[in-house]
């Protein structure tokens, strides 16, 4: 009985994990969008390609059912869960045209998406969130997800409310915020930054477009900058009670803590300005 | 014992039961009055969230919140005199749940700005117009009226995501005080305003997410 029980389970396992237990292809112009509302548990991987089609694969017990509707306008894929039931792992491996418009929304889902040049949109409760290869408007947003970015162009706003944000590699505007993670931002090639964070960190590394303009505060976290050469800036910093350092001349200006300062570095092109309540503020060169 | 079908109403209305579960859900909501009266509140929610918060980002109230907040600015005098810390702050121990700090945050808020003097002008150091005053009577209803929708939102969210939300509210709002009383001692200083309006201003987007967070779940 117990080896029968083992047995059929062994069976099932491999059947819900391996195969998919939805499949479908659908056309979709280039310019469509993808809606994919809601996703409980489990992952979502979105990925671009160059066919002018979607392909959906879901794996998932038989309790789930998927409802995938196509119209001129686009794909939308929902995830139906028999009432009173509890969350279940699903997986869902999607593929669409590049320039097609993404919207996700789920619980605890973690999704990636990856090689899309439409537009991104992507809400999860607690689900992590990567998004990589991209282009286009990128709004990503999470209570208790992380927000991961790699080489990304466009705008770009993400809000996390209790984890961290990483960006590594974004050409484009950026406004990252949140309230008790670090943010990390390297390989930045950006005239408009803006990160804000209650309770973390916030780093930057890379090189500040002449004529941009950087917002970094944070209350209890420290500010960290390491910045490529030349330096063309002018930084405004205030600190509460915060230590502050920097490896440019301040040309005479003498850091008080409670009060901004201002000083400029080389021609002055870049607006900076740095505040932390109580975190120290570093400036280095790279 | 709660009723489990408290937390599917917003699929029923969504039209994301099956057949079978939405028939079984609408014999249930003619024998529950608390089922009903729940759904008309996240019928309301809705309609209220999709005007406000979804479908229209650029023009719903958060903006015309964040703007009112920085003109105003916060004075010494009005801070911790109604101190929107302290009350929240002591509801919060007590309940445990996220909307109930929320509304109370919201509704104290509105408390303190409808009380607010007029700020003074930037420029020519003279209290403001009618602008400032309208924008506070702007901020104070537009919070009071967030307040009242937010409160069947309660259901909609996982205790995971409500255990950060109130979380953050507590970290933040125990920052507002401590900004707060630093500004009581040192009421010139500019970049103590700075943090305080900052706070307020993450307290409210960590709001406003955790509506739309609610609005989108399954």
């Amino acid at each position: 009985m117990c080896l029968s029980i083992a047995l059929s389970l062994l069976l099932t396992l491999p059947a819900v994990q391996d195969a998919p237990s939805t499949e479908r292809t659908i056309d979709l112009a280039s310019g469509g969008q993808l809606e994919v509302n809601p996703i409980n548990k489990g992952s979502v991987t979105i990925s671009g390609w160059d066919r002018e089609q979607v392909s959906i694969k879901a794996f998932h017990s038989p309790r789930i059912h998927f409802e995938i509707q196509a119209s001129k306008r686009g794909v939308k894929v929902e995830e139906r869960r028999p009432v009173r039931s509890a969350l279940e792992d699903v997986r869902l491996e999607i593929f669409v045209p590049r320039e097609t418009r993404i919207q996700v929304i789920g619980r605890i889902p973690r999704v990636e998406v990856r090689g899309v040049e439409g537009s991104i949109f992507v809400n999860t409760n607690q689900g992590d969130i990567f998004v990589s290869r991209a282009k286009g408007s990128i709004r990503l947003s999470s209570s208790g997800g992380k927000l991961r970015l790699e080489e990304v162009n466009g705008t770009v706003q993400l809000n996390t409310t209790s984890q961290g944000i990483v960006v590594d590699g974004l050409m484009g505007s950026l406004e990252a915020e949140t309230v008790s993670g670090d943010i990390a931002l390297s390989g930045v090639r950006s005239n408009r930054v803006r990160a804000t964070s209650h309770q973390g960190g916030i780093s930057f590394q890379g090189r500040l477009d002449q004529g941009g303009l950087y917002d970094f505060a944070t209350d209890k976290g420290s500010l960290d900058l390491i910045l490529e050469q030349p330096v063309d800036a002018t930084f405004t910093v205030g600190t509460v009670s915060g230590d502050f350092q920097c490896d440019f001349p301040l040309g005479g200006v003498v850091p008080k803590k409670g009060e901004r300062f201002t000083f400029s570095v080389g021609e002055g092109g870049a607006q900076i300005e740095l505040l932390t309540f109580q975190g120290p503020i570093r400036i280095r060169r790279r | 014992m709660e009723d489990p079908w408290r937390e599917r109403l917003s699929d029923y209305l969504d039209g994301e039961l099956t057949e079978e579960a939405e028939a079984e859900c609408r014999r249930h909501l003619g024998s529950c009055p608390a089922c009903r009266n729940d759904l008309a509140g996240i019928e309301r929610v809705k309609r209220w969230a999709c005007q406000h918060l979804a479908k229209q980002p650029d023009v719903d109230a958060w903006p015309a919140i964040q703007r009112a907040i920085e003109a105003l600015g916060p004075s010494s005098k009005s801070l911790p005199a109604g101190s929107s810390s302290k009350i929240a702050g002591g509801r919060l121990a007590v309940r445990k749940r996220f909307l109930a700090a929320a509304v109370v945050l919201l509704a104290a808020l509105a408390l303190v700005w409808r009380f607010l003097p007029a700020p003074p002008d930037r420029h020519s150091g003279q209290t403001t117009s009618a602008t400032a005053t309208a924008d506070a009577r702007a901020l104070a209803a537009a919070a009071e009226e967030l307040a009242q929708e937010l409160k069947p939102l309660e259901t909609a969210l996982d205790s995971e995501t409500l255990g950060d939300l109130e979380e953050s509210l507590a970290m933040l709002e125990t920052f507002s005080a401590e900004v707060a009383d630093r500004l009581e001692e040192e009421p010139e200083n500019e970049l103590l305003r700075e943090f305080l309006i900052r706070s307020w201003r993450m307290k409210l987007q960590v709001l406003r997410h955790a509506a739309s967070n609610a609005l989108n779940r399954s």
